[in-house]
């Protein structure tokens, strides 16, 4: 009786040391194949009809209340500031601010999204000769490390640069209708991959590809010497699916 | 059923009922499958490791080095990063530079003057000098602050 209740417990050690350890190897295989255990636990919780991870909770800023301003953290403890249901940066003619969203990142289920910028506008704010546009961080770890998509309203010109260590590295670039300075703009950057491609108005204008960066957050930058303001921003991961 | 076709007695020579399961058995079949799961996360830990940066670490260093010059070819004094490390260094007024004890295996090497800087993707040996040769830095390139 004694050794039959010894063997019983045996088996259940066994059964639970196999069990940790087909999950220790889907861990490792998910790792190595660079798929996040998170994502993978979201997958599966969505399709068993769940919503434990919304990923568009902390991703999507229709700028209609104050809240939505305290997700976006400035390299010089400046807020954004809201105006008729847009969040606007003004520039101080000197250097450019850069706002980045550290929760939004977080929540994304992987590091391949799709970033919407809806009703941009840009002005010149500060008649100095300095730059005057609007920019994208996506994929940074701060705000001298990461990709910037920019906008150049005094140039006219649309580019996709590396910054490493605050040093700029040019990866492609566009010239842009000069009249983009005096319409809404509506933005879409994909980032798959090492593969970017920027949308003005549905319309692919940009491409780059470089794989330095694989993970970070996004933000938003208004060059000094304007003043940007914009409706909407929302973010949504791009699944497999999507771009087969 | 008639009595003819009822089984004879011999035929229940060895036993009415089938051996019960080898306990012994069953334990080898268990201790198999642990000894693979081991192996199999073993092999797993070992990717992980090749593909970190603690291996590049013991795999060995090597050094690099180049000169800088502009878009006239003449030699600029610049700073080299290397990618993903913290390692750094600067050249002469000569546009020469060398780094040591940089990970091998794939390096993006950075190469800056002032702000705009050029990035060269080189496979460096352990032990060895990987020799970029002459680099053109872009140096009046507008960059978008």
């Amino acid at each position: 009786m004694r050794k039959g209740k010894t063997l019983s417990g045996q088996g259940f050690v066994e059964y639970a040391l196999i069990l940790a350890g087909v999950a220790l190897a889907a861990i490792l295989i998910l790792n190595i194949s660079g798929v996040s255990v998170r994502e993978a636990y979201c997958k599966a919780v969505v399709s068993l009809g769940g919503n434990a991870c919304d990923e568009n909770k902390d991703c999507s800023f229709a700028f209609d209340s104050s809240s939505d301003l305290d997700a976006w953290e400035s390299n010089n403890d400046n807020k954004l500031s809201l105006e008729d249901g847009k969040a606007c940066i003004t520039g101080d003619g000197k250097s450019a601010q850069s706002y980045l969203n550290p929760s939004c990142s977080k929540s994304l289920l992987s590091d391949d999204y799709s970033i919407s910028l809806s009703d941009l506008t840009v002005d010149k704010e500060v008649d100095n000769n300095k730059n005057t546009g609007f920019d994208t961080w996506f994929r940074a770890k701060d705000d001298q490390n990461g990709y910037l998509f920019i906008y150049n309203s005094r140039t006219n010109y649309v580019r996709f640069w590396k910054i490493v260590n605050g040093k700029w590295i040019r990866l492609s670039e566009k010239k842009v209708p000069s009249n983009w300075g005096n319409q809404e703009l509506d933005f879409k950057i994909d980032v798959k991959g090492d593969t970017f491609i920027a949308y003005q108005d549905g319309e692919a204008i940009l491409q780059a590809r470089d794989g330095a960066y694989t993970e970070g957050q996004i933000g938003i930058r208004n060059k000094p010497s304007s003043k940007s303001c914009i409706g909407d921003i929302s973010v949504e991961n791009i699944s497999s699916e999507e771009t087969k | 059923m008639s009595l003819e076709d009822s089984p004879s007695l011999e035929d229940f020579s060895d036993d009415f009922l089938s051996p019960p399961p080898d306990k012994v058995d069953k334990k080898r079949r268990f201790s198999l499958i642990l000894v693979s799961l081991v192996l199999l996360i073993v092999i797993l830990l070992g990717i992980n490791f090749a593909q970190s940066g603690a291996y590049a670490q013991l795999a060995g260093k090597g050094s690099l080095s180049g000169y800088a010059v502009n878009e006239s070819g003449d030699a600029i004094a610049v700073e080299i990063f290397i990618f993903g490390t913290d390692i750094t260094g600067l050249s002469g007024d000569d546009g020469y530079f060398e780094i040591k004890n940089v990970p091998s295996g794939e390096r993006s090497v950075i190469i800056a003057f002032g702000d705009i800087a050029t990035e060269k993707i080189v496979i460096l040996d352990a032990g060895g000098n990987t020799d970029l040769g002459t680099v053109t830095v872009p140096t009046e390139l507008e960059i978008d602050y």
